[in-house]
């Protein structure tokens, strides 16, 4: 018996049942900023595990692009140096670096670039194809994506090749520097060449949420108006800015964590299922869901939105300095390091339920969380003393650490009595699977090389991003509400507690 | 009887491993197994709560068998949050399934319980193994120990370790899939084949061992463990083959040599016949330590060498292409260090039929039938 088919000339037999695992065709990685921060410690670790994993084609290069005077061995040694223990894989990858030296505006940089790519193209077999990893400071992005198509390597040089470029957030710090930056990426490159990056949708936990929402069908029929009260959604971290200081004074919380990582939470809560868990199915409903947020009336700014700045404090154990006292900062600073807010969403689904969100640096523990509290039930038959203990149902998404689901309902305390209380059932992802989840950046930089921007952010998501944050920025500009203080290794400003207070209800304790 | 927190051998690097408790009897009923279980969970409030997704249960015709898996099963802890049954049909061999001619003594479990906890990552997880030793004709109605003591809407993976299971084999029946292993399975190995190296041609599986198998692939999910490592091979050719320049050479293949030990060189062999769709007369096959595939093929204009190897000295898969004597693609791919352990959690974590398989054994039958060149 033989299971050949007659179209075997165009197909490969021998792959039929191994496709599961994927893997990046022959290519080009050119990074800009190689000699930075970023490359040493996120995106060549990357690298070498997926290059550990068999996850890269041998027709794989990389061209490191920095100011930085280096020779190709200097950059190789550079990366050896970053993976600690790289392994044969590693080592044969590194073997096949570059290095270009120069000036991100210098047009020299670009023809030697040029010619770097066409001499990997005929020695290692890279087909034509690019990937450009954009992991510079934001303010050049655009520099170097106009100079990319000013030199004609902003286009596929050969019939079937392709050109990526992958940027990182800051997606711009305003809605009208976000389109700038957009349509001067867009002069040299297409939307559908742009792979804009937030790394917490590489999280596995992140994408979990579509699994849990649309993979399940005890969730969405009670994940709306009508059985749910209020959700929460927490990006707390204990840490403080200790090194990125500088940086963080010209972002604050709300640039930083609020505009990206806390909408796309938000995003995921609240779309509608797709059709199909595909690139523009699972973005489609993200960008019509963030559509829906109702903007805030500038007045509305002081009322529903908290910007607190710690002082000093204790964090799990240790004395730490306030935000003023840390490197960089300036001792009047009013840069926020926490926000909290409350949006209303304007669909079917989710009209009259309030989103409250918080996130915050040097918060009593590092937890990222979304919380659906639901509503209590229309009539209690128990005497008010019986269920003292007990509070509304509530399912929690836990997206870091300890990733996992908690319910929340009410038991009745064994006795003889008819007490009842709320107990806590945990399911956590890392007891049920100790597979290893792959890093976020290794996830997302094999997508990009593969071609499927389902995790990467669409140009008119950044938009409705930055368009929930307009009225904010704009008040904020002009002093209201002014930053409150909180003491570090709290879960915030009391300013944060009245907000939600004001509706009765109140923060969770994660 | 239990022992808190003793700490055990440490099974790979970064993890930490602990017996939390454990139980033991003689002559012991399925209750009282079932009840130590519980105890021994109540007893470790850690382990109360913890998440499982899978049970498997372990069928060896004796000790050795057993304690071979065992260890396998071991070091698979942290890739394998579920309950462990280890059952050895021990006593007279008439005792095992499928002999029932012989003598048969009085039946009896002795068991043995062990809670273990496997942390790695920051992470936790609990397993739980039961060994029984079971003795009589109690080996017939193996589901009747093992149903009572499986976690409940979990899948049910049984790895027959020494034996196929015999048609209407009742814990079969109540498996989810089948995992037996055509390297180590005695009733497929030939004895006379003892792996060593050699450059002598010899035949793939005897006829009547791999008819078992493709018999029982018709009844039931079957995942070879061998097949599972074999994967890196498959995959190192496939790679080979892949760009679009090589791939001609696939429908051109003239002449195929697979070394290996008997399981794996005939599930190779019969992959290869399958896919390519090879007549027994173009393969041949020989006896080595490790597997090794090297394919001839020739276009109107060109010939090609593919090879793909293990060599003695590393955990390297090797595979390389050349055209008309130039070499022209390499691929390399890291094998697991512990290759038992890795294909059991590969095993575990994809319970399904491999159409792939059930074609490639079903090809080395037609192999067996029609012996390749000698």
């Amino acid at each position: 018996m033989t299971s050949l088919d007659s179209n075997r000339l165009a197909s490969n037999p021998l792959a039929e049942g191994l496709d599961s695992e994927r893997r990046s065709p022959p290519l080009v990685l050119v990074i800009f900023g190689a000699s930075g921060d970023l490359t040493a410690r996120k995106i060549l670790p990357a690298l070498a595990r997926l290059a550990t994993r068999r996850a890269l084609s041998p027709a794989v290069a990389v061209v490191g692009v920095a100011r930085t005077e280096m020779s190709d061995d200097d950059f190789r040694k550079l990366a050896i140096d970053a993976v600690p223990g790289g392994g044969p894989a590693w080592d044969s990858l590194v073997s096949r670096c570059r290095y270009v030296a120069g000036g991100y505006t210098d047009p020299g940089t670009f023809a030697a670039l040029g010619r770097v790519l066409e001499e990997l193209d005929g020695s290692v077999g890279t087909a034509g194809n690019r990937v450009y990893y954009l992991a510079t400071v934001p303010g050049i992005f655009a520099d170097i994506a106009m100079a990319l198509g000013r030199h004609g390597l902003s286009r596929p040089g050969r019939q079937g090749a392709f050109v990526r470029l992958v940027i990182e957030k800051p997606f711009g710090r305003d809605l009208q520097s976000a389109q700038r930056l957009d349509r001067d990426i867009h002069q040299a490159f297409d939307e559908g060449q742009v792979y804009r990056i937030d790394h917490y949708l590489g999280k596995e936990t992140v994408q979990n949420v579509l699994a849990l929402r649309f993979a399940n069908a005890v969730f969405e029929p009670i994940w709306n108006r009508r059985y749910v009260d209020h959700v929460q959604v927490t990006v707390a971290e204990s840490l403080g800015v200790g090194h990125r200081g500088g940086f963080y004074e010209t972002a604050g919380a709300l640039r930083d964590i609020v505009q990206n990582h806390v909408m796309q939470v938000l995003a995921l809560t609240l779309m509608e299922p797709p059709a199909t868990v595909d690139a523009e199915g699972i973005r489609d409903e993200k960008v019509k869901a963030l559509r829906a947020v109702e903007l805030l009336a500038p007045d509305a700014v002081t009322t529903e939105v908290v910007r607190g700045q710690y002082g000093p404090g204790w964090v799990a154990g240790e004395e730490v300095p306030g935000y003023r006292g840390e490197e960089e900062v300036d001792e009047e600073s009013t840069t926020e390091t926490y926000v909290a807010m409350r949006l209303k969403v304007d669909n079917w689904r989710w009209a009259g339920v309030p989103f409250y969100l918080r996130t915050g640096k040097r918060l009593a523990r590092r937890v990222t969380e979304v919380a659906m509290q639901f509503q209590r039930v229309p009539h209690l038959p128990f005497a008010g003393r019986q269920a003292r203990q007990l509070g509304p149902n509530a399912l929690v998404l836990r997206i870091q650490p300890d990733e996992g689901i908690t319910l929340r309902f009410g038991a009745k305390v064994p006795g003889a009595a008819f007490d009842l209380r709320s107990v806590s059932m945990d399911f956590s992802y890392g007891a049920a699977f100790l597979e290893e989840a792959p890093d976020a950046y290794e996830r997302l930089l094999l997508d990009a090389m593969v071609g499927d921007p389902t995790l990467f952010i669409r140009t008119d998501e950044v938009d409705q991003a930055w368009r929930i944050m307009e009225p904010v920025l704009d008040s904020w500009a002009r002093g209201q509400p002014p930053v409150a203080q909180y003491d570090a290794g709290t879960w915030g400003p009391r300013d944060a507690d009245r907000l939600i207070e004001r509706d009765a209800r109140q923060w969770r304790t994660p | 009887m239990t022992d808190g927190g003793v700490p055990a051998d440490a099974a790979s690097p970064g993890e930490r491993r602990r017996h939390l408790g454990a139980w033991s009897a003689r002559n012991a009923t399925v209750g009282q197994v079932s009840g130590a279980l519980d105890d021994l969970r109540q007893a470790e409030q850690r382990a109360a709560t913890r998440t499982s997704v899978v049970n498997l249960v372990v069928v060896a015709a004796d000790e050795d068998d057993a304690r071979r898996a065992g260890t396998a099963m071991r070091r698979l802890g942290s890739r394998h949050p579920g309950r462990t049954l280890v059952l050895a049909c021990q006593d007279s061999p008439g005792a095992r399934p499928g002999d029932p001619g012989g003598k048969v003594g009085p039946s009896g479990v002795d068991a043995e319980v062990t809670l273990h906890q496997v942390g790695a990552a920051g992470r936790t997880v609990w397993w739980d193994e039961v060994a029984l030793s079971v003795r009589g004709r109690l080996c017939e109605h193996l589901d009747s120990v093992v149903e009572p003591l499986l976690l409940p809407e979990l899948p049910l993976a049984a790895w027959y370790v020494s034996d196929l299971p015999r048609p209407g084999d009742p814990l079969a029946v109540v498996a989810d899939a089948i995992l037996v292993d055509a390297r180590s399975a005695r009733h497929l190995d030939d004895p006379a084949d003892s792996g060593g190296s050699g450059s002598e041609e010899v035949g793939p599986l005897r006829l009547g061992g791999l008819t078992g198998l493709v018999e029982l692939t018709r009844r039931h999910p079957v995942v070879d463990l061998s097949w599972v490592r074999l994967e890196p091979w498959r995959r190192a050719l496939a790679q080979l083959l892949d760009p679009p320049d090589l791939r001609p050479f696939a429908a051109g293949v003239t002449e195929v040599e697979v070394a290996g030990r008997l399981g794996p060189r005939t599930l190779l062999a019969g992959w290869l016949a399958d896919r390519l769709g090879l007549v027994p007369s173009s393969i041949a096959l020989r006896r080595d330590v490790h597997a090794a595939m090297s394919l001839k093929a020739a276009t109107d204009r060109h010939r090609a060498t593919f090879r793909v190897e293990r060599r003695p000295d590393e955990r390297l898969v090797r595979a390389a292409a050349a055209v008309d004597g130039a070499p022209v693609l390499e691929e390399t791919m890291v094998q697991a260090d512990d290759a038992l352990s890795w294909s059991l959690a590969r095993a575990l974590t994809h319970l399904e039929r491999d159409p792939v398989y059930d074609h490639a054994i079903h090809a080395a039958l037609g192999l067996a039938a029609s012996p390749p060149a000698a």
